[in-house]
Order: structure tokens, then C-alpha cells, then sequence
């Protein structure tokens, strides 16, 4: 199944360079690009793609653009992914795209680019329903927690904070088991535990331990 | 400070006053103090000398001392008022009225034309004491009734002194101080002798001297009753001994009128004599005493408008010791020719029985006060009042030429501080949309560059190359972040300030009490000084040390602190500026705040800020979501 892509992006040289990162894509098809809210806004409304690959600061003003254009569309296209690719190494977007719901959302660093992998894994996740926040977010926040005196998360073996970064990443039980090497059934239980510790209630939902997780890395979970 | 009546401001029949009085003054300048205090002393010592030498006459000792009296003490009490009120035309009176009783000496002459020419002189005196009478304190004889009872005393009493002169033919004084030891000169104006007429004139003259001390008396009452409270304080003061002359001369006139033939008690003629020499120190008693009250409130006043009292607040200071609750203060506004009242409308001009008095600064007219007409003649409280006026005036000119400067240095401090964020904000965009932008796409090159090479030295070199690519962008985008936080501009001071803890070497902790968003000036500069702040406990606090921010406003104020549990310090070894308190006060100050550092070794620091969300300050903008 190929997933429709609408791109934001007002740079000229950013935009070409991602057109041909995923030219040779073949479940990846860039249907439209535009260059400002507005223009991005509409086309998606027409288009209708399975995900929106926006840079997070356009025209009019430079800001943080897509972000709001993720939480409009949370309410007008709730199917529709967004993946923000950003300039900005700083957990507080990350959190925002993730303030109505981390489902169907991914937070990129702009040098993620330089692997194939990071890039289009963010947009399959996305279409698929799933959570990416970018690696060196998650690993400031732990940076943070870990000179914190949080008793919580001291509790946290080295190996159960290691899982908890994952998951704030939006790994998938596989994707965890596969990259630390362990058996999925022993990431469920190590999940369970953490979750269990920090007093962050039922992991049940994917999205949602996504963005709980991340939120508590963040320091912001009740 | 001078005060002086503005006559242009008062209707028309002033005018004439006006006229009167400034060609009175040219005369009183042409008659300097020494030349009249000499004449008077010349004068008095010569009718001393004369009544002393004159033989028939029963109390010559007594006599002397009085008709000196009659000379000196108008005159010099004349000239004290003249030197204390210029402006007065009390003083002008009362030394004429010494000049006037020069001729009394003719009394002491034995001659049979001078003799009864000095008894017939009692009636300019009479006049005189009456004048004076009537008009203090002003000087002037206001008032219909007034001018009546002059006119009905001089007239009255002229028609039967000159038959009585011209009947008898030896006239003598009608009290016993004046009278003759056995017989007095004889009336050399005398053209016949008709006693029955002459008895009759004097009947006449009597019943004009009763019905003129009655009507002078009750005058008298009217006015105090009537006055303002300064008017009476002069009237309580002065008046009693002229009240008590009008008295005795009622009484002794009256019973000379009902009992001619009896034996009058000698003692009200003696007391009518004693009254009427004295008259004039009761009005100097007046003219210290309103003095002495003066003083006392502008003492009051000045203690008061020490308080700043706003011109409003001012004038009903004033009006207290000026005893007039119409009084209004008036003030020029700078380049304006037109008076201002307290509500800063043009000021009303006076009403009906009010004066404007002008106070002048530098020559030039500064405040203007409107008073009762009456309190002209208390000019020493109307200068104290004028000098508290004018001393607010000055206060809050100078208060607003400060704060101006103030306020234009805030100013422009607040558009420093603006121009430099500016230029912050455009040098991290064009960071992030140029050089950025262009790593990215080089990466993206290497990439694909990366995939096409066969050669896996190559591979491995293209590698290092997207590594250092890679650090490269780390560092623009901490270099970026540095010059200006996104965060800020985005999602404002808590986020910013959570974004920077995040990245500490030491636990810092951020709390929110409910910052929201504030003014672009006042977020960039509280994130500054917490940064600043910061970074000083990162240095200095030491390794152990844990950091809180706390940000917050209310409707009025943003507040922050940047707390440390650290080493702390001595505050006195450092305030003269280090570790960037001299660059925290500057950023703070511009946009109108203030910033405390309190700390004391092994206790931790603590720098503390808070800036006024007053909005009035230029630049100030609103954040850029706002609309």
C-alpha cells in the first residue's frame, strides 16, 4: 500500500534534498508540496493523504506552524498522520504535538534525514496509527531526569530507563525486542514494570504510553 | 515671592482706588520715613514746649504729654504700618492723622485769636478720629453708612462750633484736662455775645457726637459680625479702645445732654482723653498680631505641603488659616496666558465681593489666589499662602521634569533592549533558514552519495564527513539558541526556561505560577536575567547545588526568582557589579522593573526580579500569537 504524502517546506534546498531522500521510496509517494500554512492547510483538505510531512516553522510567521497545523487537523482529519521535521532540539514542540493525542504524530530532527531508516520508519509509523519522537529529545529528557533526584525514576533498573527512553521514542514491543535483544514477552514485562513504578496507570493503549511516557521524561505527568 | 492685588481684575469703582492710591504713594514716597518721623519729633517737641510754657492752663504736664501723644503715636504707628503694608492706605491715615493734630498746639496759646482757633481745631481732630475709626483696617471708608456718619459728625458739629465761636466771648475747653486754671484767653473771633444761643449750639453739637458714637458703635458691630475671620481677628484687636472712646463720649455727652447742670464725674472725661491717646496702639497691637498669625500659618502650611498635597488638596490647606472657604488657587500652565484652576479648567474669574491676588515669580506671574475682597488687607497671610502656592508649584514642576527625564530614559532604554531582541530574533532565523537548511541538504547529499559508493573506505570516510555535518548542526542550533530561544518567541517564559533547565549540568527545577504570556520585552528580559542567573549558579553554587526558577504574574506585575541551595556568597563583596548583576539590572531596568540578590555564605543565592505590567511603555509589544 502506497502512503500518500502532502510536504511542507519553504526552503528551497531543504525541500529538494527530501523530495529525492524519498524518490526512491516505493510504498512513498510525495503527492504535493507546498510552501506555506495556508497553501499546506488547503491541500491537504483537498488531497486528502494518509500523512503530512511539514516543516515545523513556515510562512506567515516562522513559528511553529506545523504544530498547529497537527492540531487543527486533529480535529478536522483525524486520520490524516503528521510527521514535524524540525530545527529544534527541544522536548517543549515535541510535548505540544503531543498535547491532543500522540497518535498518528512524529517529532523528527531535520538531521535525521541523513539515514534513510529514520525518515520513512516516521512516516510508516504515522500512517499506521503509531508515535515518533526523535531519539536526542528523549535522551535530553533522560539526561535531565537522570541528575534529578526523582526517587521514581531512581527506582528504574539501568535497563528499565533504557526501555522507558524507547518507549517515549515510539518503538513497538517488537521494535524494542529487536533492538535491545531481548524476547518481546520480557519487554511486555519490563514495560509493565516501569509503568507500574512511575504510577502511570495501564499501558494498554500504544499511543497513549507513547505520550505518557514522553510527558513524564518531560517532567509534566501528574 | 511678592503678592500684590491685580486691581485690573476687580470692577471698575477699584479703579478709581487704584488711582488714589498710586498718587497717595507718590506722595508718602515723596515724604520719606525719616523726613516725617523727624517733622513729627520737631513737631511734638515744640507743642511740648509751648503747652509747658502756657500759664493758664490746669494740667500743662498732662496736656504736653498728650498732644505729643496725639502727633508721635499716630505717626510712628502711621509709618510701622506703611513699611509692614505698602499697599495699605491705613498707614497714609494715620500719619496725617498726626499731622493734623500739629495745630492742637494752639490750645496752649494765650493769644485771643490762636486760643479759641485751637478749640475750634477739635473738629479736624474729631473728623480725623472718627476717619480712623471707621476705616480700619483698610484704610478706606467703605460702605454708605459709613461715609453718612462722617459726613453727619463733620457737619453736625461745624455749624455749631463756629456760632458758639462767634457768640461767646471767651470760649473754653470742654473737658477738664483741657480747661483753664481760672480763665481762659478770651475769644478775640467773638463778633457778639448771645449765650442763650451758644447753649443751644452746644445742645445741638452734643446730640450729633451721641447719635454719631451710637451709629459708629453699632457700624462697628455690624462689620465684626459680618467679617471674615481674619477682618475680625483685626477688629477684635484694634477696635476695643475706639469702641471704648465712642462709649465715653456717648456717656459723656448724653449726661452733658439730660443733666447740664449737674457735677459730671470727672473720671469719664479723663477716661474719653485716655481712650482716644491710645487709639492708635490698638491698631499696631492689630498689625503685629495678624502678623504673628501669618507666620504661624505659613508655618502650619509649609509642614503641610511638605506631604506633597496635590493642588486641590492645596487649596483647601490654604482656605483654613485665610479663613475663607471661597478662596480658589489659580496657576499658569507653561507658554499659557490663562489661569488654571485645581481641576485644571480656566479659572473662574472672582465673584462678586472677591479679589485676585497674582504671585509672582521671577517678575512674572506664577500662581493667582481668589479671595474674599476683605483679605486684601491681611496682605501678610495672602503672601504666606502665595509662597506655599508657589512652593507646590515648584515641587511639582520639579516632579515632573524628573519623571519626564525618567521616563524618556526608560524610553529609551525599553527601545535599546527592543532593538537588540529584534536583532536577535532576524540573526537566529537567517541561522536557521540559511546555514541550516543547507547542512540538511548536504547531508541528504552525502546520503545518497553515501549509497551510491562501492568503495567502503570511501563509505567510511562519507561517514565521518555526515558526522561532523551532524555536530555542526548541533552546535549552529546551540549557537541559534542562544542568541534567541524559539521557545520564547513560541510558547513563552515557562516553556523557555524549562527548555534551558533541561539541558543543566545541575537539577534545576521550574516552577509556573500561572506566567501566561507577557509583553515580547518583558518575557525576553526575564529570560535573560533567569539564564544569567543561572549560569552564575552553575558556576558558582557548586556541584551539589539544586536551582528553582519561579516565574509568575498577576494582573499588575511579572515576578521570577532563580533560587540555589549552593555555597551562596557575601552580597556586599559583589554588589559593586560582578558575575553580571550590572547587565541584569540593565535588562531588568528597561523595561521598568527592579531586580534584588540576596545571599550569604553557605545560605545559597537568590536573585529576584519583578517588572510592572503597566503596558504604557512604547515598544512594549504583545506577544506575536497574541493576535
Amino acid at each position: 500500500v502506497t502512503i500518500r504524502v502532502v510536504f511542507g517546506e519553504d526552503s528551497y534546498i531543504a525541500r529538494e534534498g527530501i523530495l529525492r531522500a524519498l524518490e526512491d521510496e516505493e510504498d512513498i509517494e510525495v503527492v504535493a508540496s507546498c510552501e506555506d500554512l495556508d497553501s499546506l492547510r488547503t491541500t491537504v483538505g483537498d488531497v486528502g493523504p494518509d500523512v503530512v510531512l511539514a516543516d515545523i516553522s513556515m510562512p506567515p510567521d516562522h513559528t511553529d506552524e506545523g504544530i498547529r497545523l497537527a492540531d487543527e487537523l486533529r480535529r478536522t482529519h483525524p486520520d490524516v498522520g503528521v510527521v514535524i521535521l524540525s530545527q529544534y532540539a527541544e522536548p517543549v514542540y515535541a510535548t505540544k504535538l503531543f498535547e491532543a493525542g500522540s497518535g498518528r504524530r512524529a517529532y523528527l530532527l531535520k538531521e535525521r534525514v541523513r539515514y534513510r531508516g529514520d525518515l520513512t520508519r516516521a512516516l510508516r509509523e504515522v500512517a499506521d496509527g503509531g508515535s515518533v519522537i526523535d531519539p536526542r529529545i528523549v535522551e535530553l529528557l533522560l539526561a535531565a531526569q537522570r541528575r534529578r533526584e526523582d526517587s521514581r525514576f531512581d527506582t528504574l533498573t539501568p535497563r528499565e530507563q533504557e526501555i522507558l527512553a524507547l518507549v517515549a521514542e515510539g518503538l513497538s514491543n517488537a521494535a524494542i525486542a529487536e533492538r535491545i535483544v531481548i524476547t518481546k514477552r520480557a519487554v511486555e514485562r519490563h514495560i509493565n514494570s516501569i509503568f507500574s513504578k512511575l504510577g502511570l496507570g495501564e499501558s494498554e493503549s500504544f499511543s497513549r504510553r507513547v505520550k505518557a511516557a514522553l510527558l513524564y521524561l518531560a517532567g509534566q505527568a501528574g | 515671592v511678592t503678592a500684590h492685588t491685580d486691581v485690573a481684575a476687580v470692577p471698575p469703582m477699584h479703579g478709581d482706588d487704584a488711582l488714589r492710591e498710586r498718587r497717595l504713594g507718590r506722595l508718602s514716597a515723596l515724604a520719606s520715613d525719616e523726613v516725617l518721623a523727624a517733622t513729627a519729633i520737631v513737631a511734638a517737641a515744640l507743642t511740648v514746649w509751648v503747652t509747658l510754657e502756657a500759664d493758664f492752663l490746669a494740667h500743662p504736664v498732662v496736656l504736653a504729654i498728650q498732644k505729643a501723644d496725639f502727633i508721635l503715636g499716630p505717626v510712628f504707628v502711621g509709618l510701622y504700618w506703611r513699611r509692614v503694608r505698602p499697599a495699605s492706605r491705613f498707614g497714609p491715615v494715620l500719619i496725617a492723622y498726626g499731622f493734623v493734630a500739629v495745630p492742637y498746639v494752639l490750645q496752649s496759646s494765650s493769644n485771643s485769636v490762636l486760643f479759641p482757633l485751637g478749640l475750634i481745631w477739635e473738629l479736624p481732630i474729631y473728623a480725623m478720629t472718627e476717619l480712623l475709626i471707621l476705616t480700619f483696617p483698610t484704610g478706606r471708608l467703605d460702605g454708605a453708612a459709613a461715609k453718612l456718619i462722617l459726613t453727619v459728625g463733620i457737619l453736625g458739629q461745624a455749624v455749631p462750633v463756629a456760632v458758639i465761636a462767634l457768640a461767646l466771648p471767651q470760649v473754653g475747653a470742654d473737658f477738664s484736662l483741657s480747661a483753664c486754671r481760672a480763665l481762659c484767653p478770651e475769644n478775640g473771633l467773638s463778633v457778639t455775645t448771645d449765650v442763650p444761643l451758644a447753649l443751644r449750639m452746644a445742645d445741638a453739637y452734643r446730640v450729633v457726637i451721641v447719635a454719631v458714637a451710637l451709629a459708629t458703635i453699632v457700624l462697628l458691630i455690624w462689620r465684626f459680625v459680618t467679617g471674615t475671620p481674619p477682618r475680625r481677628r483685626a477688629l477684635a484687636i484694634g477696635t476695643p479702645l475706639g469702641l471704648l472712646f465712642l462709649a465715653s463720649q456717648f456717656l459723656h455727652q448724653g449726661f452733658m445732654l439730660l443733666a447740664p447742670n449737674a457735677d459730671e464725674p470727672a473720671s469719664l472725661e479723663w477716661l474719653i482723653a485716655g481712650a482716644r491717646s491710645l487709639l492708635w496702639y490698638g491698631f499696631w497691637f492689630a498689625l503685629i498680631a495678624a502678623q504673628l498669625f501669618a507666620a504661624r500659618a505659613l508655618r502650619g502650611l509649609v509642614a503641610e505641603s511638605l506631604g506633597r498635597p496635590s493642588f486641590r488638596e492645596l487649596e483647601r490647606l490654604v482656605r483654613g488659616p485665610l479663613g475663607d472657604p471661597q478662596l480658589r488657587l489659580g496657576f499658569r500652565r507653561p507658554r499659557s496666558r490663562a489661569w488654571v484652576d485645581s481641576d485644571g479648567a480656566v479659572l473662574a474669574p472672582p465673584d462678586e465681593g472677591q479679589s485676585l491676588t497674582e504671585v509672582e515669580r521671577d517678575g512674572r506671574p506664577a500662581a493667582a489666589i481668589v479671595h474674599d475682597r476683605q483679605l486684601s488687607d491681611d496682605p501678610e497671610l495672602l503672601q504666606a499662602a502665595g509662597a506655599v502656592a508657589l512652593l507646590a508649584l515648584e515641587n511639582a514642576e520639579l516632579d515632573a521634569a524628573w519623571k519626564g527625564s525618567l521616563r524618556e530614559l526608560g524610553d529609551s532604554r525599553a527601545r535599546l533592549a527592543d532593538a537588540s531582541d529584534r536583532e536577535r530574533r532576524k540573526l537566529e532565523r537567517d541561522l536557521h533558514d540559511g546555514a541550516q537548511q543547507r547542512l540538511m541538504a548536504v547531508q541528504i547529499k552525502l546520503r545518497l552519495a553515501q549509497e551510491r559508493v562501492e568503495d567502503e573506505a570511501l563509505a567510511q570516510q562519507l561517514d565521518a564527513v555526515g558526522d561532523e555535518a551532524e555536530q555542526a548542526v548541533e552546535e549552529l542550533r546551540n549557537l541559534a539558541h542562544g542568541i534567541y530561544p524559539t521557545v520564547l518567541r513560541d510558547y513563552g517564559l515557562a516553556a523557555a526556561l524549562r527548555a534551558i533547565a533541561v539541558r543543566a549540568p545541575i537539577p534545576v527545577d521550574v516552577t509556573d505560577e500561572r506566567v501566561g504570556r507577557c509583553p515580547r520585552s518583558i518575557e525576553a528580559a526575564v529570560y535573560f536575567c533567569s539564564t544569567e542567573a543561572l549560569q552564575n549558579a552553575i558556576k558558582h553554587a557548586g556541584d551539589d547545588a539544586h536551582v528553582r526558577i519561579t516565574v509568575g504574574s498577576n494582573s499588575d506585575t511579572v515576578g521570577f526568582a532563580v533560587a540555589d541551595d549552593g555555597v551562596g556568597m557575601d552580597v556586599a563583596a559583589i554588589s559593586d557589579g560582578g558575575d553580571g548583576l550590572i547587565g541584569m539590572r540593565d535588562r531588568i531596568g528597561a523595561v521598568g522593573g527592579e531586580l534584588t540578590l540576596t545571599s550569604s555564605p553557605g545560605a545559597g543565592t537568590c536573585v529576584r526580579g519583578t517588572i510592572p505590567l503597566d503596558g504604557t511603555r512604547p515598544g512594549v509589544d504583545q506577544p506575536e500569537h497574541a493576535a
